[in-house]
C-alpha cells in the first residue's frame, strides 16, 4: 500500500495519503468528522442514488464502493471504484445538479455523511480546503482523460494487467505476503478497461493459466502482486508481444522482504 | 472595443461570470495571438500557464503511446485551457492546439490560482466547467457500448451544441477535427467514423466539405443519436 499519514481511521489502518481525508491535517479531519452522521452499509446497498437531488457529501471510513451509472436500456455501467478516505457526492455538492451516478457498497462499508449546509460552513471556516474539493474533481478528470488515452495506447491484456495492479495498490484486501483480492466481476472489469466482456474473459483465462490471477464468483484473486506488476510493465512496454514467458509464482515466492 | 461588454457564449466560462468578476479575470496575464494549428500548451511541460481564449477555438489532445492522437475535448472563445494546473499543480496532461487563428490571454497559473482564491464566484465557475467535462467524459464512456452510428451522432450533437455556428438553421462545426480525432472521442475506429459519416451524409443529415462539417438537420441528427427532441425555447 502507498504511504499513509496521520492517525489511523477506526479500522486501525492509516488514511491513504492521496485520499481526501488523508490530505487533511488530523485536527481538520477530526473537526469535519465530528459534523458527520456515521453509518454501516451492507454489500450491494446504496450510499448515493443516481437522479436524487443530493443534500449531503459522504466520506468512506472503510471498505470499498463502486460508482455506477445506468446505461441506455437500464444496464449498470461501472465508472470506478473508491475506497477509504474518499469524498463522495462532490459533483452535486459543487454544481447543485442531481446525482449523476450511484454509489454502491461492494464490501461492508463504514461511511460518514455531512449535510451540504454543514459542509458549506466547514469550508467557510477552512477556505483552503475548498481548493482540496476542486482538486478531487480535477484528479477525477485527469484520471478519466488518462484512461481515455489508455484505450488507444494499449491492447486489452496490458489494460487489464495495469488496472488490476492499480486496484491492488489502493483498494486491496491483502493476504499472505503479496496476495490481494479485488471485488469485481469480469463484466465490471470489462467496463473499466472499455473492452468487450468476452475479450476480458479470454485475457483472464490466459492470466489464470500463467498463475497471475485466480478467478472466483465476483472476485479476482491475485496470488502475487509482484508478478502481476512484472507482467503489467512488460505488456505496456511492447504492445505487440504478449510475453508468454512471464509466468506468475502463484504466491509461492517470497520475492525478498518488504 | 471593450470585449468585456460584448456577449460571450453563454456556455463559456466568461459567459457565466458577473461583469465585475469577468473584468478582473480579463486583466490577468497578457494578450497573444496564435496561428492556426499551433500548440499553445504542451503535454508534460511544466510551463505553468493557463490560456483564456478571447477569439478562436482549440482542441485538447494527447498522444497515445504509439503516437496516435486522442481528442479529449474542445475549447472556444470565453473558455480556459490548461486551467487544471492552477487547481492541481501537476505537469500539464494534454496539448492544447489551435483550430483557427486564436487570440488568448496567457496567464501564469499561480496568478490564476490567487485570483480564484480571492474570487469564490470565479473559482466556483471554473470548478463547474471541470465537472461538466467530467460528466461528459463519463457519459461518452457509457455510450461506448452503443451502435457506431448512434454514438457518432451523439458526439456530433455535443459538438454542434458547443461549437456549431448557426448559419440559417444549419450548423457549421469548426473544421479542424480529423476523422481519427472524432473516432477517439466517440470510441471507434477511424474507418468506422468514415463509413458512418458517409451514412449521415447520404441521409442528408450532414454535409462534409474540406475541413468543415455542416449539420443540415439537427433534429434528425438527434433522432439518430436517440436523444430526446429539444424543447423549443
Amino acid at each position: 500500500m502507498r504511504g499513509a499519514r496521520g492517525d489511523p481511521g477506526e479500522d486501525g489502518v492509516a488514511w491513504p495519503q492521496e485520499s481526501f481525508l488523508g490530505r487533511l491535517r488530523s485536527s481538520e479531519r477530526e473537526e469535519l468528522l465530528a459534523l458527520a452522521g456515521h453509518a454501516t452499509y451492507e454489500p450491494q446497498s446504496h450510499l448515493i442514488l443516481e437522479g436524487d437531488e443530493g443534500g449531503f457529501v459522504t466520506f468512506v471510513y472503510s471498505g470499498q464502493v463502486k460508482v455506477v451509472v445506468q446505461a441506455d436500456g437500464g444496464d449498470e455501467h461501472l465508472l470506478g471504484i473508491r475506497a477509504k478516505g474518499s469524498l463522495l457526492g462532490e459533483l452535486s455538492y459543487t454544481d447543485g445538479n442531481r446525482r449523476s451516478a450511484s454509489v454502491v457498497a461492494v464490501t461492508q462499508v463504514r461511511a460518514a455523511s455531512v449535510s451540504w449546509e454543514k459542509f458549506d460552513g466547514y469550508l467557510r471556516s477552512h477556505p483552503q480546503l475548498a481548493m482540496e474539493v476542486a482538486r478531487v474533481i480535477a484528479t477525477r478528470l485527469r484520471a478519466s482523460d488518462e484512461s481515455h488515452r489508455e484505450i488507444r495506447s494499449h491492447a486489452v491484456p496490458a489494460r487489464v494487467a495495469k488496472l488490476l495492479f492499480s486496484l491492488t495498490d489502493d483498494f486491496d484486501e491483502r493476504f499472505a505476503q503479496w496476495g490481494a483480492v479485488i471485488h469485481l466481476s469480469q463484466a465490471e472489469l470489462a467496463q473499466l478497461v472499455h473492452a468487450a466482456e468476452v475479450t476480458v474473459n479470454r485475457v483472464l483465462g490466459e492470466f489464470r493459466r500463467r498463475q497471475i490471477v485466480r478467478t472466483t464468483y465476483r472476485k479476482i484473486v491475485i496470488p502475487c502482486v509482484i508478478c502481476l506488476d512484472r507482467l503489467a510493465t512488460a505488456l505496456s512496454a511492447d504492445p505487440k508481444d504478449d510475453r508468454k514467458d512471464i509466468v506468475g509464482c502463484g504466491g509461492t515466492q517470497p520475492h525478498g522482504s518488504a | 472595443m471593450d470585449r468585456n461588454l460584448t456577449a460571450w457564449p453563454a456556455s463559456s466560462l466568461l459567459g457565466r461570470l458577473q461583469p465585475a468578476v469577468r473584468a478582473g479575470l480579463l486583466e490577468l496575464g497578457f494578450e497573444r495571438e496564435f496561428p492556426r494549428n499551433h500548440t499553445m500548451v504542451e503535454h508534460g511541460g511544466h510551463n505553468d500557464r493557463t490560456l483564456l481564449l478571447l477569439r478562436g477555438a482549440a482542441k485538447i489532445v494527447v498522444s497515445s503511446e504509439d503516437g496516435r492522437v486522442v481528442l479529449l475535448g474542445m475549447v472556444r472563445d470565453g473558455d480556459l485551457a490548461g486551467e487544471m494546473t492552477a487547481i492541481d499543480p501537476q505537469e500539464s496532461s494534454a496539448n492544447v492546439v489551435t483550430c483557427v487563428r486564436t487570440t488568448a490571454r496567457v496567464i501564469d497559473s499561480r496568478a490564476l490560482k490567487d485570483f480564484l482564491r480571492r474570487q469564490p464566484e470565479a473559482h466556483f465557475a471554473v470548478t463547474r466547467m471541470i465537472i461538466e467535462r467530467l460528466r461528459e467524459a463519463n457519459r461518452r464512456r457509457v455510450d461506448y457500448g452503443l451502435a457506431a452510428l448512434c454514438k457518432l451522432a451523439r458526439v456530433m450533437v455535443e459538438l454542434t451544441g458547443k461549437f456549431g455556428a448557426d448559419v440559417d438553421g444549419r450548423y457549421e462545426i469548426v473544421g479542424c477535427l480529423t476523422q481519427a480525432e472524432l473516432g477517439s472521442l466517440a470510441g471507434m475506429a477511424t474507418r468506422t467514423v468514415e463509413e458512418q459519416l458517409g451514412e449521415l451524409q447520404k441521409r442528408d443529415i450532414i454535409e462534409l466539405s474540406y475541413r468543415k462539417i455542416v449539420v443540415n438537420d439537427l433534429e434528425r441528427l438527434r433522432k439518430v443519436a436517440k436523444l430526446p427532441a429539444e424543447i423549443p425555447r
